[in-house]
């Protein structure tokens, strides 16, 4: 078995345990202390953290933050949190804003760069690489903090990062031969477009790339088999991790069995995800706030442990996930568990091509006169590329002429304010099928949501 | 693979030398002072990773001696024992109106622990210390990671608890009485690890150019002038830190 780390792995489950509680009930009287942040929100609360002793103290008695709690806050700053005063602050880190409420940003000081990439560094470890193996990055480089994550990945593994962001498929198909890539990083529809061009370049690297080891998918949810079927084409472990900005880097992955096994009469299905205890405190929780039971789904909730320059307390990622019993991967580490490829949204967020969208941003470009409705679908085009198509209708008896160039501005206005591209077409109101409910506006028809068993 | 135990000593060990460096380094903006940021960055991790909440402390959720504090009448007298007979290195300092004292810490190669210097500038528990006593060890200060749990530890062994003071978030102090503790003045306290000072000396302190704030160091008035260059071959900052 891999093992990252023989101090943290080596632990028994109560000593993690106790490792966790201590960090967090710190981590809270750290944020109490010294965050602006949360000197700000606790003032509004009758939180002791002096009294605070155990994890279930923390769960009973500190508030929970939302993003529209920071948010709130960095309205009260110089800048609007842009232009921060402290001189130890050595990067800014903003979250992509698709959301149209906002964009976080959070200062990060040497401390948070000197552990950017060590719990990504979990996840390839774990997969089986090892230092001086080749791993190709595909994420953009940005001021948002994928980039500088991912480079900061491989320095805390010792891999040689491929930076494949620029260039074509075709180029990066041609690269992971030419550098011998054990790894490759992507979101599973960006996997999913370069296997097609595999396919379609006669490539076989289940025998023709024996460098490859695994595929580290991030960033959106995929099928049991779609999983399955890739790692049988790629001859790799198909791996995953999940992590957001406020929990600076991966907070949980998958070990070396995957993100996908198969039952005995082969059917697949989603293994395993460990949540990296020791670095980040991960609660699932029910809408009251009650944790969840093994076996149930509920919203992540995470408390950064770390000493940071924007401590994390309690934050609710809007994210949920399926919580699985301590030890139901089978491996022996004692960390938590959680099911592999299921994270999708609280709300009704979609990731495409990897940006955040949300229903609420395109309807508020697309829903004003003389539209009154429209549908969404995205999918897997022939090369596999991710697609948005947009159909709308017009009010009854809007003159044509008078919208004839509509669609090509409103495609315009959705690329301005959410960030991606849309064909839009133009049908009568009466063909608009009838929805109940706005997000089922939507229909997300992606290859990479072709399911086996979607369950851990 | 080494046992745990081990490494987190060493790793304390290791802290302690950085924080030596750093404070060798004062207020270095330069090259040597970012690559000091970042080793105690990446060793902050080290720590982390080897299942330290705090680098300074091997003990994990226990307490760990953070300083003496000794009572002297010359403090310029003290520093130069203190610091250039015995090889401190000063990394904090300055007088406390409060307490109606002038003070200065020094830190020692291999060693956790530090040296506090007191010297009463005014009518107080310190000067009122000196006078019956003539001066010498004047406290001990514990840190711990968490205050409750280790009062909770202390009153349950027997020992009696006084002034408790919570005000400050990032110094939480409470007193042993020294009728438990056999006569010794012990202060515990839940803080963070006091940061060198960047640029303090023996003298900015004495003409009080420094004043303790929320626990801190602060310079209250400007720096003079840079003096020229000493001609001995020992780093600038070393020489001026130890004076």
């Amino acid at each position: 078995m891999p093992v990252a780390n023989p101090v943290v792995e080596g632990m028994d489950e109560a000593e993690l345990l106790g490792f966790v509680s201590r960090a967090a009930v710190a981590a809270v009287r750290r944020a109490a202390a010294t965050s602006p942040l949360y000197r700000w929100f606790y003032a509004r609360t009758d939180l002791r953290p002096e009294r605070l002793r155990t994890l279930d103290d923390v769960r009973r008695h500190v508030p929970m933050v939302t993003k529209r709690d920071l948010l709130d806050f960095q309205r009260t700053l110089p800048g609007g949190g842009a232009t921060p005063a402290d001189p130890s602050v050595r990067q800014l880190h903003l979250t992509s804003g698709t959301s149209g409420a906002g964009r976080e940003i959070y200062p990060r000081d040497a401390r948070d760069l000197a552990g950017l990439g060590i719990p990504g560094a979990y996840e390839y470890l774990w997969a089986g690489l090892a230092p001086g193996d080749r791993l190709m990055l595909t994420i953009p480089y940005s001021q948002t903090m994928a980039g500088p994550y991912f480079q900061e990945t491989c320095a805390a593994a010792g891999l040689v990062p491929v930076n494949a962001f620029a260039g074509s498929t075709a180029d990066r198909l041609r690269d992971l031969y030419r550098f011998a890539c054990a790894g490759i990083s992507a979101t599973p529809s960006y996997v999913h477009r370069l296997t097609l061009e595999a396919r379609a370049a006669g490539r076989r690297p289940a025998t023709d790339l024996p460098s490859l080891k695994a595929i580290f998918l991030s960033g959106e949810p995929y099928g049991a088999a779609w999983a399955h079927d890739t790692a049988a084409f790629w001859g790799a472990t198909v791996c995953e991790g999940w992590g957001a900005t406020q929990t600076l880097g991966v907070a949980m992955c998958t070990c070396e069995r995957g993100a996908v096994t198969a039952d005995g009469d082969g059917t697949p299905r989603h293994a395993v995800l460990h949540g990296l205890d020791h670095r980040c405190w991960i609660e699932v929780l029910n809408p009251d706030g009650s944790p969840v039971a093994p076996g149930e789904t509920g919203e992540i909730v995470v408390t950064l442990l770390r000493p940071s320059a924007q401590p994390v307390v309690r934050f609710r990622m809007a994210d949920k996930v399926r919580l699985l019993a301590r030890g139901s991967c089978g491996c022996g580490r004692p960390t938590s568990c959680y099911a592999a490829g299921t994270i999708g949204r609280v709300d009704d967020m979609m990731k495409i091509r990897g940006m955040n969208v949300w229903p609420d941003a395109i309807d508020a470009v697309l829903l004003r006169s003389p539209v009154v409705d429209y549908r969404g679908r995205v999918y897997s085009d022939e090369r596999g590329r991710e697609a948005v198509d947009v159909t709308i209708a017009f009010a009854a008896g809007t003159p044509p002429e008078s919208v004839a160039d509509l669609p090509s501005r409103l495609r315009q206005a959705v690329k301005q304010a959410v960030g991606i591209s849309v064909d839009i077409a133009v049908v009568e109101p009466g063909q608009m099928p009838e929805e109940q409910f706005k997000s089922r506006r939507w229909r997300d028809e992606r290859a990479v949501r072709a399911v086996g068993v979607a369950d851990g | 693979m080494a046992d745990a135990g081990e490494l987190r000593a060493a790793t304390a060990d290791a802290w302690r030398a950085v924080e030596r460096i750093r404070a060798h380094l004062g207020d270095d903006r330069g090259v040597l002072g970012v690559l000091g940021e970042r080793i105690a960055g990446l060793l902050g991790e080290f720590a982390w990773e080897v299942g330290m909440l705090d680098p300074a402390d091997p003990g994990g959720p226990g307490t760990r001696l953070d300083h003496v504090g000794i009572v002297v009448r010359d403090l310029r007298a003290a520093a130069t024992l203190y610091g250039d007979l015995l090889g401190g290195t000063l990394v904090a300092g300055g007088g406390h109106a409060g307490m109606g004292i002038r003070s200065l810490h020094y830190s020692y190669a291999g060693a956790g622990a530090k040296v506090e210097l007191l010297q009463p500038v005014r009518p107080g528990p310190v000067a009122r210390f000196l006078e019956a006593r003539g001066g010498g060890l004047h406290h001990l200060t514990f840190f711990a990671a968490d205050l409750t749990a280790a009062l909770d530890g202390l009153t349950g062994a027997g020992l009696t608890v006084v002034d408790v003071d919570r005000r400050a978030p990032e110094w939480q102090e409470a007193y042993l009485s020294p009728r438990g503790t056999q006569g010794c003045l012990i202060q515990v306290v839940q803080g963070a690890d006091l940061a060198p000072a960047a640029g303090i000396t023996v003298d900015s302190v004495l003409r009080d150019e420094w004043e303790w704030r929320d626990h801190r160091p602060r310079r209250v008035t400007a720096a003079p002038p840079n003096p020229p260059a000493p001609a001995a071959t020992e780093a600038p900052a070393a020489t001026e830190a130890r004076r």
